[in-house]
């Protein structure tokens, strides 16, 4: 390392004491640690010299929980009372470790690019990315979504060799809209965070034509300070372009929009809590034509093999994209090459800036020529910042003065080992509700009625109407279904050759999610074996093949180094990784985002829910035999698969009784679950299955009034003929229990032998028929009918829950069904 | 680094030309109802009329023709929109009963991709660049409010302070 100064401003480190460290950390925004500055300060005073602030601000991005996810690959000492467990690294060892262990050889790419890849067919890849962008939301809702979507598109462009967008799924956790609870002024009204939300994934995903085909949402006041907000995409890319290599005397191409003072300390802004203070530096407005210009430039390149590696500026900027591509071998860049917004950025600012729409190539210096052309014809902006290297340093300089010079191996090693505690405690059972005895028939048709409209049930058609669910053409099975197209659906089904054009192929992709914050606080092992359950569910209805499905997690956590949050997370992480196994499904790829805090001006500390989504992505063979989950026709058999039992606990049912933590939290039997998963989905596969419903939040009866309104036709259901354990004993528990893993099933009345054949040794029940009658009829255990509620009023109180308390409009007074 | 904060207002410039386009009569759009529906929520009454604008400023080397050829070719739809350059030309698009006038910019440190498509399609119709484009909204608010309900729906409903300053004008 050359022992002269370098740029100034060089900062003074190499003798500070341990607490003007820290709190030059703090002034900087960088986010690090007393050990990690600690780090940083041995590591220069071996070489002989002051860092400048731009090193130190690499590295802080480097090393920061967006980058590097320390708290997830850290060691840590976890004790649940009973036994204790050490990891020396806590994602190597649950989640990773379940993947190692599959070893599925369709699984192409996992947890070392921009996204995790499967194989789609013997020419084609899907490349698949979910991850959050909460923290930005939180302060300009419209902007953090537009970029978080923007963000994870580029994702798929820069994994591999890039790969072609095909659709979006995005789901958010939110506080609801009606909130009327006090709130601190610069908190956003959940209203305003919600509208805002929706609005910037449908203005970015829309205007770049990339359709955004489902999602989900889920409402809890706990989320008013801290929504989530997470942005997925699916990509196509052919199977030579999986990899990436980049090779010393390539360039180092930086490609999109110019470099601004935009979005300074991203990455290190999400390893802290938000305050009243949070910078507006992190907020930018997304720029959806200019990254769909990025698109159209790279995808030809990519064809014409005019590079051999990309990655997206991300967090962190140039100094992450460059730092990532280079890490096996090293990077020369110089700074006055990039193409800047504003003449007065300084040269850390250039190198850290998170201007949105940018990628980075290593393009073979032979190819370059091409290159511009191609972009010149799209009217997109390219410039060389430098070459990579074969000198294992990361050396940036601005008009010949140097900026950066870093060992590559401190860089991305010599974040320091910290070993973290991690305690749980398991709540204490709270008894059962018992409530044996007659039913109080008026009760649960008023909670039936109730549930419909939950937030947590009811229409999400205000939100999907605002995105444009068609464009590439390729959309099958859409998020609304049924006579009227506003039934709620289980998965997207898209057919990715409406993209490559071999249109007598008939391969489709399916995605759905899992998640219920509800269960994790009860315990978050559950929690994840159930969003795991949740997430094939869902595939199952429409009939895709989870042998061959593939999961991404996304966790959302508050501050771990409070031990219990840290043990939370821990337990869901073991539930992750049991899922996986349990199920066959490896995980792909994955995301954290954690700190999900809000400091108030008390100094309380307010943490969300600690929140796992799980995504699952699998073939449907043949998309011409998906099903929607609407009835089709009357007098039809219906079928209930799966075992339920008392699991109440964590359940909507629960939260309307006004105990929500009562109870036994659903509780997955995944090895049997597996079995009549994969026998369903193999029946919906031979056409035997009308149409699917999987049972989740509200249980049967909210998923029969679902498939009943959504297909205009009435459904009796017969509540003694539920397969159940022996302690079920009231309607409630029939009607209500979320027990995962069952599906409620319309077999078209001729196909029933077949259906019946292969479905044999399954837990299947039929338990009812549909009905002409536009009513939902419940025939109680002791055979007396229970209640008899019209389609039409749990309809509106579904469809109007949502469009009033956004607009004040009432959809169902425009007609009925 | 004088704009980080962004609290600087814009001297106005001699050679600055703001050009406003509204809707004309039946065409004044839905946003406008949306954005009155919203003052409920703040525990408000209803305006009895909300309308919403897009504004635009130019700064340097446009002259007026040049402006208004923007305006005309760019900015304004000739089927459904009018537009104004300063304060000239009342046509019956900006005819409106007193209202206050609520202005939301984007700061300065904010990137506006608006002002890139702005500033391309100038150079696509073959107009000289300008210094600098800024493009806002204006919020036309018909109704008896008082001056603190004015700024407070101004903070909570038409602006994001962390992105935007917004202006004010009585009616």
């Amino acid at each position: 390392m050359p022992t002269e100064t370098l740029t100034p401003p060089s900062l003074t480190i190499k003798n500070a004491a341990a607490k003007e460290l820290v709190e030059m950390s703090r002034l900087h925004g960088w986010s690090l640690s007393a050990d990690e500055m600690a780090a940083i300060q041995a590591h220069f005073k071996k070489a002989g010299r002051e860092p400048t602030r731009a090193e130190v601000e690499t590295i802080a991005q480097t090393w920061s929980e967006h980058c590097k996810h320390k708290t997830f690959t850290s060691a840590v000492r976890f004790s649940d009372g009973k036994k204790q467990i050490r990891f020396k690294n806590l994602l190597k060892e649950t989640v990773f470790a379940a993947t190692e262990k599959l070893k599925k050889p369709w699984c192409l790419s996992v947890f070392r690019d921009n996204a995790g890849v499967v194989a789609f067919d013997d020419e084609w890849a899907a490349a698949f990315k979910v991850e959050t962008h909460n923290h930005p939301c939180a302060i300009e809702p419209y902007g953090g979504a537009a970029t978080g979507v923007g963000g994870v598109i580029r994702d798929v462009l820069g994994v591999g060799l890039g790969a072609k967008p095909i659709f979006g799924t995005d789901v958010f956790c939110l506080c609801p809209p009606d909130y009327a609870g006090p709130l601190p002024d610069d908190v956003n009204h959940p209203r305003r965070t919600f509208s805002g939300v929706v609005e910037g994934v449908r203005d970015y995903g829309n205007r770049m034509g990339i359709p955004t085909v489902g999602g989900a949402i889920w409402f809890d006041p706990e989320f008013r300070f801290n929504p989530l907000v997470f942005c997925g995409t699916v990509g196509l890319m052919p199977r030579w372009a999986v990899e990436k290599s980049v090779s010393p005397g390539d360039l180092i191409v930086a490609m999109g929009g110019a470099t601004g003072r935009d979005g300074l300390h991203g990455a290190t802004f999400s390893s802290a809590a938000l305050d009243d203070s949070s910078s507006p530096a992190a907020v930018q407005i997304g720029h959806a034509i200019a990254e769909k210009r990025v698109l159209d430039v790279l995808l030809q390149a990519r064809d014409a093999r005019l590079y051999r590696g990309v990655t997206d500026c991300g967090a962190g900027g140039f100094s992450s994209a460059v730092g990532e591509l280079a890490a096996d071998c090293g990077a020369r860049v110089a700074l006055e090459n990039a193409k800047l917004k504003a003449s007065d950025l300084e040269p850390w600012e250039i190198w850290l800036s998170e201007s949105q729409e940018r990628m980075v190539l290593a393009v073979p210096p032979k190819s370059l020529k091409a290159l511009e052309a191609l972009a010149a014809a799209e009217d997109v902006e390219l410039c060389v910042l430098g070459q990579f290297t074969a000198t294992g340093r990361l050396q940036v300089t601005f008009k010949g003065a140097p900026v950066v010079d870093l060992d590559m191996g401190f860089l991305h090693d010599g974040l320091p080992k910290k070993e973290r505690t991690a305690v749980w405690q398991a709540r204490p059972q709270n008894g059962s509700r018992k409530a044996s005895g007659p039913s109080d028939a008026a009760k649960l048709r008023r909670a039936l009625g109730d549930l419909i409209g939950h937030w947590n049930v009811c229409s999400r058609e205000w939100v999907i109407r605002q995105y444009d669910h068609e464009v590439q053409g390729g959309s099958i099975i859409k998020a609304l279904q049924g006579t009227h197209a506003d039934g709620p659906g289980d998965a997207a089904v898209v057919w990715p050759h409406a993209a490559t054009g071999r249109t007598d192929d008939y391969r489709a992709l399916a995605v759905g999610h899992g998640l219920n914050p509800n269960y994790g606080r009860i315990d978050p092992y559950a929690m994840a074996m159930n969003a795991a359950d949740e997430a094939l569910r869902n595939l199952v209805c429409v009939g895709a093949d989870i042998t061959r499905a593939a999961f991404l997690d996304n966790f959302c956590w508050g501050n771990p180094e409070d031990p219990k949050v840290l043990g939370a997370l821990v337990r869901a992480a073991l539930g992750c990784r049991d899922a996986a196994l349990a199920f066959h499904v490896p995980f792909i790829s994955g995301k954290d985002s954690l700190y999900n805090e809000y400091l108030d001006s008390k100094g309380e500390r307010h943490n969300i829910p600690g929140t796992l989504l799980i995504s699952a992505i699998a073939p449907v063979h043949d998309f011409r035999r998906a099903v929607t989950m609407d009835f089709k026709a009357p007098n039809d058999p219906l079928y209930l698969l799966g075992w339920t039992s008392d699991e109440l606990g964590g359940s909507l049912y629960a939260e309307w009784c006004g105990r929500p933590l009562d109870g036994r939290v659903p509780e997955v039997e995944a090895g049997s679950a597996l079995e009549h998963m994969r026998a369903l989905s193999a029946a919906i596969a031979r056409s035997l299955v009308a149409s699917c419903h999987d049972l989740s939040e509200g249980g049967l009866a909210v998923a029969a009034a679902e498939m009943a309104f959504s297909g205009s036709f009435g459904a009796c259901l017969d509540l003694d003929e539920v397969n159940r354990s022996k302690e079920v004993d009231s309607d409630e528990v029939v009607l209500f229990s979320e027990s995962p893993s069952r599906f409620l099933i319309e077999v078209p009345e001729d196909k029933e032998r077949d259906f019946l054949k292969a479905m044999k040794g399954q837990p299947l029940k039929r338990i009812g028929s549909t009905l002409a009658n536009p009513v939902l009829r419940v025939v109680s255990m002791d055979g007396t009918t229970l209640f008899e509620e019209g389609l039409d009023a749990l309809k509106s109180r579904w469809r109007d829950r949502m469009p009033e308390a956004m607009t004040g409009a009432r959809p169902s007074d425009g007609g009925k069904l | 680094m004088s704009s980080k904060n962004g609290s600087k207002s814009a001297p106005h410039a001699p050679s600055s030309f703001r050009v406003e386009v509204a809707g004309k009569p039946g065409y004044e759009g839905a946003a406008g109802a949306q954005v009155a529906a919203q003052f409920a929520h703040l525990g408000m009454a209803l305006p009895a009329e909300v309308r919403v604008c897009p504004i635009y400023e130019f700064t340097g080397r446009l002259t007026p023709r040049e402006v208004e050829q923007a305006a005309k070719d760019l900015l304004a739809d000739p089927v459904t929109q009018e537009y104004r350059v300063g304060e000239s030309g009342m046509s019956p698009a900006f005819m409106m009963a007193p209202h206050w006038r609520v202005e939301v910019w984007l700061k300065p440190s904010v990137s506006d991709p608006h002002e890139s498509s702005v500033r391309k399609a100038l150079k696509d119709l073959g107009l000289p660049a300008p210094e600098r484009v800024r493009c806002g909204t204006v919020y036309k608010i018909v109704g008896r409010l008082s001056a603190a309900q004015v700024e407070r729906a101004a903070r909570k409903i038409l602006s994001n302070p962390v992105i935007h300053r917004y202006v004010i004008t009585a009616p």
